[in-house]
Order: C-alpha cells, then sequence, then structure tokens
C-alpha cells in the first residue's frame, strides 16, 4: 500500500511535535527529575566542559598577561601615582605613631615620677656649634617658667630653662659647654660634673672631677645625682662613650654620649616642682636624699 | 542516518564548547543558540546540502527527516544541558525547523545578509514560542526577557553565517565519503 506523501508528511510532522510534548508534559509533572540518559549525558559532558574551561581559560590569561597590553602603561602610571601617595601617607603616620609613643612616654615619665610638669615644643635651635640652645614654646602655664628649671624627656636630661620671654623660652641642653650638671656614675657610685665639650661637631659632653681611682668603664649610665636641688635625682643622663687615665693628676678624662637624641626632639617637660614627700611612718627614719627629694 | 548523528554530534560539541566560552567571556544571558542554526541550516538545505557557499536551493520534495531527528535530539541535549524545562526547546527546535523547511519550498536565499535576517527572525521565533510556553507554564514574560530575546536573536544572526559554513563543509565531506563508498 503506498501512502500519499502528504498524508506521510503530516504523520511524522505530528510525530515530531509530539515527542517535545510529551517531554514537556513529563517536565511539569514531576520538576527537574533526571533519568538515567540525563545524568549519562551530564556525567560526559560535565569533564569536556571543564577540559574547555581550563583551556579557555590558560588563552585568556595569558592574552591578558601578554598580549592585550593596551591600557597596562596608563595603569602604571596610576598605581605608581597611587603607590607615592600612599608612601607619603605611610610615611605621615609613622611620624604620627612616632610622636604618640614619645607623648605617650613623657605623660608615663610625668605619672611615675609625680612631678608637675608643662610641655615645651621645640620650635627653632641656635644656630651657632659654640652654643647648645634649644627655642622653645611652653603649652600653657607659662607664667610659673623660670631661668633654672629643669627639661627632660622620657629617656633623660635635656638641660635646664634659660632666658623666659612670655610664651618662649630658650633651653640650655645639658651638652652646652655653660652647663653644669652634677652627676653620679650609677655603677660605681662616683661623682663628678658633667659638662658640654665646646665646638664639638657632634653632642657629647665630658665628666670633669672624676677621681682617677674610680673604675668606671665604657657603656656605664651616668645619672643626675640631685645634689644643688636643680635636677631631681636618678635621671638618665648619657652613657659612658670612652675613658681616658693619665698617668699622673687626681682625676681622670670621661667622655660621654648622651641618652636624648637632642637633634630630633620635639616635645619635652619643663619640672615645675618635685614630687611630694613619701609619707614617713612613725618610727621610720627619712632615707638621706639627694638633690630636691627631702 | 550518519548525517543526523554527524550534525547531532557537531551540534553537542558546539553546545559544550560554546557554554564555557560565554562564561569566560561573560555572556551569561545572551547565548548563541548553535543548535538553533544547525537545525535552520539542515531546514533550509534539505537533502542535497545547498548549493554552496550562502546559497539555498529552493528544496523540493517531502520533509527531510534529517534535520527533524537531529533538531529531536539537539533540543533534548540543550534541554538536559541547560538545566531548564525539558522539551522547551526541543518542542521549538521543530517548530522552526517545519516552519523553515516549508519556507525553503518557497524562498530563494543568496548571500550572507538574507541568511543572517532569516536567522534572525528564526531565533525570534524560536525565542516567542518559548517565551509563550512558559508563559502557559505559569512563568510570565518580563521586558528584560524579552530585551535578552533580542540580543540573543542578533547574536545568532551575527554568528549565523560562520556556523552554515561550518555545516556545509561537514557536508561536503559527508557528501565525499559517501561517493568514494559508492565507488568501491
Amino acid at each position: 500500500m503506498v501512502v500519499p506523501r502528504k498524508s506521510r508528511d503530516i504523520v511524522l510532522c505530528l510525530a515530531l511535535l509530539a515527542v517535545p510534548v510529551l517531554f514537556l508534559q513529563s517536565s511539569l509533572k514531576s520538576d527537574s527529575q533526571l533519568n538515567p540518559l540525563d545524568r549519562v549525558l551530564l556525567r560526559v559532558t560535565a569533564p569536556i566542559q571543564a577540559a574547555v574551561t581550563g583551556v579557555f581559560s590558560g588563552i585568556h590569561r595569558g592574552w591578558r598577561r601578554y598580549v592585550y597590553l593596551v591600557d597596562v602603561e596608563t595603569e602604571n602610571e596610576k598605581l605608581m601615582r597611587e603607590n607615592r601617595e600612599l608612601k607619603a601617607r605611610l610615611q605621615d603616620a609613622r611620624r604620627n605613631l612616632g610622636r604618640m609613643h614619645h607623648l605617650e612616654e613623657l605623660l608615663r615619665f610625668r605619672t611615675n615620677r609625680g612631678v608637675e610638669t608643662v610641655g615645651l615644643r621645640v620650635i627653632g635651635r641656635d644656630a651657632s656649634p659654640f652654643v647648645r640652645v634649644l627655642r622653645v614654646k611652653v603649652d600653657r602655664g607659662d607664667k610659673l617658667l623660670r631661668t633654672g628649671l629643669p627639661v627632660v624627656t622620657a629617656e633623660g636630661l635635656v638641660g635646664r630653662i634659660g632666658q623666659v620671654y612670655g610664651a618662649y623660652s630658650d633651653v640650655v641642653l645639658a651638652v652646652d659647654p655653660k652647663s653644669a650638671v652634677d652627676v653620679v656614675i650609677q655603677r660605681t657610685g662616683g661623682r663628678g660634673m658633667l659638662r658640654g665639650i665646646d665646638g664639638a661637631n657632634r653632642y657629647t659632653c665630658r665628666i670633669d672631677y672624676l677621681l682617677r681611682q674610680e673604675e668606671v668603664k665604657g657603656g656605664d649610665l651616668v645619672v643626675t645625682s640631685g645634689v644643688a636641688g636643680v635636677f631631681p635625682r636618678d635621671l638618665p643622663v648619657g652613657r659612658i662613650s670612652r675613658v681616658s687615665r693619665r698617668t699622673h693628676g687626681l682625676y681622670q678624662e670621661v667622655e660621654v654620649t648622651p641618652v636624648v637624641e637632642f637633634s630630633s626632639l620635639r616635645e619635652m617637660l619643663v619640672i615645675l616642682a618635685p614630687p611630694p614627700p613619701p609619707a614617713l611612718k612613725s618610727k621610720q627614719r627619712a632615707q638621706p636624699a639627694r638633690g630636691l627629694l627631702p | 542516518m550518519s548525517r543526523v548523528l554527524v550534525f547531532s554530534l557537531l551540534g553537542y560539541l558546539l553546545l559544550a564548547l560554546l557554554g564555557p566560552l560565554q562564561h569566560l567571556l561573560r555572556m551569561d544571558m545572551v547565548v548563541l543558540d548553535a543548535p538553533l542554526v544547525l537545525v535552520l541550516y539542515l531546514a533550509m538545505a534539505g537533502k542535497g546540502g545547498g548549493l554552496g557557499g550562502t546559497r539555498f536551493s529552493l528544496a523540493t520534495g517531502g520533509i527531510d527527516w534529517t534535520g527533524g531527528l537531529v533538531a529531536v535530539v539537539l533540543g533534548y541535549i540543550s534541554d538536559v544541558l541547560g538545566g531548564g524545562m525539558k522539551g522547551l526547546h526541543c518542542l521549538t527546535l521543530i517548530i522552526v525547523f517545519l516552519l523553515a523547511q516549508r519556507a525553503a519550498r518557497k524562498v530563494y536565499l543568496a548571500g550572507t545578509l538574507p541568511v543572517m535576517v532569516v536567522t534572525l527572525m528564526a531565533s525570534l521565533v524560536s525565542s516567542m514560542t518559548g517565551l509563550c510556553i512558559r508563559w502557559m507554564s505559569g512563568i510570565p514574560p518580563t521586558l528584560g526577557s524579552l530585551t535578552v530575546l533580542l540580543a540573543q536573536a542578533v547574536l545568532c544572526a551575527v554568528c549565523a553565517p560562520w556556523l552554515m559554513h561550518l555545516c556545509r563543509v561537514v557536508d561536503a565531506r559527508l557528501a565525499r565519503a559517501s561517493a568514494e563508498h559508492r565507488m568501491l
């Protein structure tokens, strides 16, 4: 029996359309159910797609990294500019952090020592190499300032107040040739007079009148004695950097490197009043004291 | 039968390759519907594989079932791989195939631009059919989805000449193999 072509075509068209309709119907009934054929298809396809993704990713990476470099120069310049700005900011932040640490140290020093102080800020320094003087601005209470008051930082002794003019003042550094501070070698207890070295191209000083028999050596810490009541006692002044004993004479020559970095000084404290005396127990005798302590 | 297998395999490989490629190119929304172009080619080229280049003869005779079967297979595969409603893409491909085959009897295509226009229209028909079926199943279309479908139709139209050229190369290779087989 010969089936007409038209009828055959219609039947086959309907058959073709029936297949997806059946799929759709089953799909609408049971949502996203995978049959074994689907699973096989997905399992076969997934590794192929993974491999293709790997290859295309490699090509894409290579293209972006080695070939397509159109905006790289501009981007590079932009990044370099940003880098410079960030470096400057970082430097500022580091400087501020250092300053904050320094201020914290000063605050701790004041709290630990229990002394009354006023803050000073360096605004300039004397240009002469023969004079070691800093110009400072007094933060507050400038009326309390007077010549001779000790100036310190958390590291140790800086010097004393020189001229006072309103809210400004001069600080004569401990390394100034005119300065004289009574000091003690902490390890041996030997005493001497600390003076600045005239004309030296760095911040150093010497100890005068230190007896020859004192067994001092390099690195020994030198502190204030407190005698004469100008400076509080036991303030670090410097470390012995050179010792020279002559065969004759009463005294030895000792050079001291200050513990305070004078070249980078920014903030310091001036001690207005010594700490209050400790309360004594009824039967306890007062310890022999030096300097400002009773 | 070998034509069905070869074109089904070609469509499957294109699906497997284009998925990752489009993902890498960040074309996740607008997808090139390669099976549609293949089915369109089979519908327009008929049994003989067209006249070469971008010229398609006015197909004569009854329906070429190669394209129909390929449409079913590729539609099924793309439904499974796409993870959507199963049978949806299959149905749209078959509708496009039947319409294109019907049109091929009356229209003579020559040149790249007509091929692109026909592909654009076929893609729009396919997308709209899919949209209607989804609407009927409770998923209403949005303006965004219409825009995506339009962009997808344009993409298919742009890529159609190359894909059809590929199909023609495959067809030519198949014809040569068949001729050699007959001679032996």
